[in-house]
């Protein structure tokens, strides 16, 4: 699937290069999804998220003429979204640090509909939510969105071995939380 | 125990560069890395659905042409824009719940109808759908039937032991005695030295088996043609005896607050097929619910609720995880696969 995936973004990079709408629209029905579930991850605002993913294409579709295939377009979408988001949340906490005196009370956190129901679902989604931020970000990107551990490095500015390091650390805390709920999950 | 979790989980494969670390480590270790990763989809966030795809889309379109015309300068956050977006997402949501509003709640105020046949001195005894029952043995000890249970004992007991025998799943809090109290289930003989304890034994479902949960006092588990196999329960132990088997399992630790869950009206199921959580459904609610497809009735979650006054919060639930849909019938529901 790897190979098939890298193959299908080579191919959409040469033809938005070259000017081509319908490549661009398949490859935004493509990625957005995961690239929104993505940016939702990096911040809490769903606003944040939704612009950062919108501004991201629109970069690409601007500087179509740079794009190179032989480079992952993959990596440079995920790229621009988290800078894009980072960028906002930046200003947003400098203009939060400017009306801290005067900030209402945070809201509650949301009325969890589900607080009388456990399920192995909502633990999975608290641990990795509870993974360290790095951390989390590049299991997720591994997990959830299938990139390279080469591509995450690009993504997230970091090694490729830092990346690898990160994903072991994660398996394994996962799995230890998994251990500690229900062994039998584990073995079958 | 077959994991259908697996079938459903085991796709994608990891990405080459975490399957070549797997393929380093030993066995043990690479097996439960290797299920880690594939129970890890179950954290997935939601994405946007197909909808809100096209809404992006347009706005995207939007954008593009407003940054042709070139007096109009393109601000890289357009929050006013984008907040009516983020609007409609969460209450797609919220409509995606409401079915349940929209189903009639088939609720059940029948009187505690106790099935009273009186057998040449048999005791018959079963708690209806929809109800649990709470009945007092000659000896004053209490059972607490859970919805569709049925229990059989003779009225006098004879000899010198207090023998009875269940079908489905009830609670006991046994008065202590010289005489011995032995509860029969279709494959097993629980032997009780004055306690409270929870046999659960459905032998028409599937993975059929006698459960035991033990919460004060002492109680014997076996097979009743291997007693020798037997196994002796502490508080806060579980045991299970599987259709066809002569050997319990060890007594193990168990969480006795889940594990009695239906006694405060909640529920509890450790992985369970959909087949077996929804029987359980269908007879505390005195519901009918009918699955369409052979790989929802397959397909096993792990769930726990302290109490469910409705099938709706239970059915909410397996909804918003699973994704299945859920269509009142007259008699309840019919559950669909995911549009």
């Amino acid at each position: 699937m790897a190979v098939s995936d890298e193959q299908r973004f080579a191919t959409w990079s040469a033809r938005i290069c070259a000017s081509d709408e319908a490549a661009f629209q398949a490859l935004f029905e493509a990625t957005y999804p995961s690239l929104q579930r993505y940016a939702q991850s990096l911040t809490p605002s769903a606003t944040v998220a939704q612009d950062a993913v919108q501004e991201a294409f629109l970069r690409i579709w601007r500087r179509r003429s740079t794009l190179d295939p032989t480079r992952s377009l993959r990596a440079l979408l995920y790229r621009a979204v988290r800078n894009l988001v980072f960028n906002e949340e930046r200003t947003l906490l400098q203009r939060k640090k400017l009306l801290a005196t005067m900030d209402p009370p945070p809201a509650p956190s949301r009325p969890d509909e589900l607080s009388q129901v456990e399920l192995l679902e909502t633990h999975m989604r608290r641990w990795i939510r509870a993974l360290p931020e790095r951390r989390r970000e590049a299991f997720q990107l591994s997990r959830y969105d299938g990139l390279s551990y080469q591509e995450i490095a690009q993504v997230m500015g970091l090694s490729v071995k830092t990346v690898e390091r990160h994903m072991q650390l994660a398996l394994r805390e996962l799995r230890d939380r998994l251990r500690a709920l229900e062994p039998t999950l584990l073995y079958p | 125990m077959k994991n259908v979790l697996d079938d459903r989980l085991g796709t994608p494969p990891p990405h080459p560069d975490v399957q070549a670390w797997l393929a380093q480590l030993e066995p043990p270790e690479r097996t439960e890395l290797e299920r880690t990763w594939a129970l890890a989809e179950l954290g997935r966030e939601l994405e946007p659905d197909a909808q809100n795809v096209q809404d992006a889309w347009t706005a995207l379109q939007h954008q593009r042409v407003s940054e042709a015309q070139p007096a109009k300068p393109t601000p890289a956050f357009s929050h006013t824009r984008q907040t009516g977006a983020a609007d409609r997402v969460s209450h797609r949501r919220r409509a995606g719940l409401r079915w349940a509003g929209a189903v009639v709640a088939v609720s059940v105020i029948g009187l505690v109808a106790i099935g009273w046949l009186l057998r040449g001195g048999v005791e018959h005894v079963e708690a209806p759908f929809g109800e649990t029952l709470t009945h007092r043995l000659p000896d004053g000890s209490t059972v607490v039937l859970n919805s569709g249970t049925t229990l059989t004992y003779q009225r006098t007991w004879r000899g010198n032991e207090r023998r009875l025998h269940i079908e489905g799943e009830a609670y006991f809090d046994v008065q202590t005695e010289e005489r011995p109290f032995v509860v029969e289930t279709f494959n097993a003989e629980v032997t009780v030295l004055g306690t409270q304890f929870n046999v659960q034994a459905w032998s028409a479902t599937p993975d059929a088996e006698t459960v035991v949960v033990l919460e004060e006092g002492r109680v014997r588990l076996g097979a009743p043609d291997a007693p020798e196999q037997s196994v002796v329960l502490r508080p806060g132990q579980m045991s299970r005896l599987g259709m066809g088997q002569r050997q319990p399992t060890a007594p193990a630790a168990v969480d006795v607050t889940r594990a009695l869950a239906w006694r405060s009206g909640g529920f509890f199921f450790n992985n369970k097929s959909l087949l077996t959580i929804l029987a359980e459904v269908e007879r505390r609610f005195d519901v009918s619910i009918h699955i369409t497809d052979e790989t929802i009735a397959q397909d096993s979650l792990v769930l726990f609720l302290h109490q469910a006054d409705s099938p709706d919060v239970l059915l909410k639930a397996i909804q918003q995880f699973r994704g299945y849909r859920f269509r009142a019938t007259e008699a309840g529901y019919d559950v669909l696969p995911t549009p």
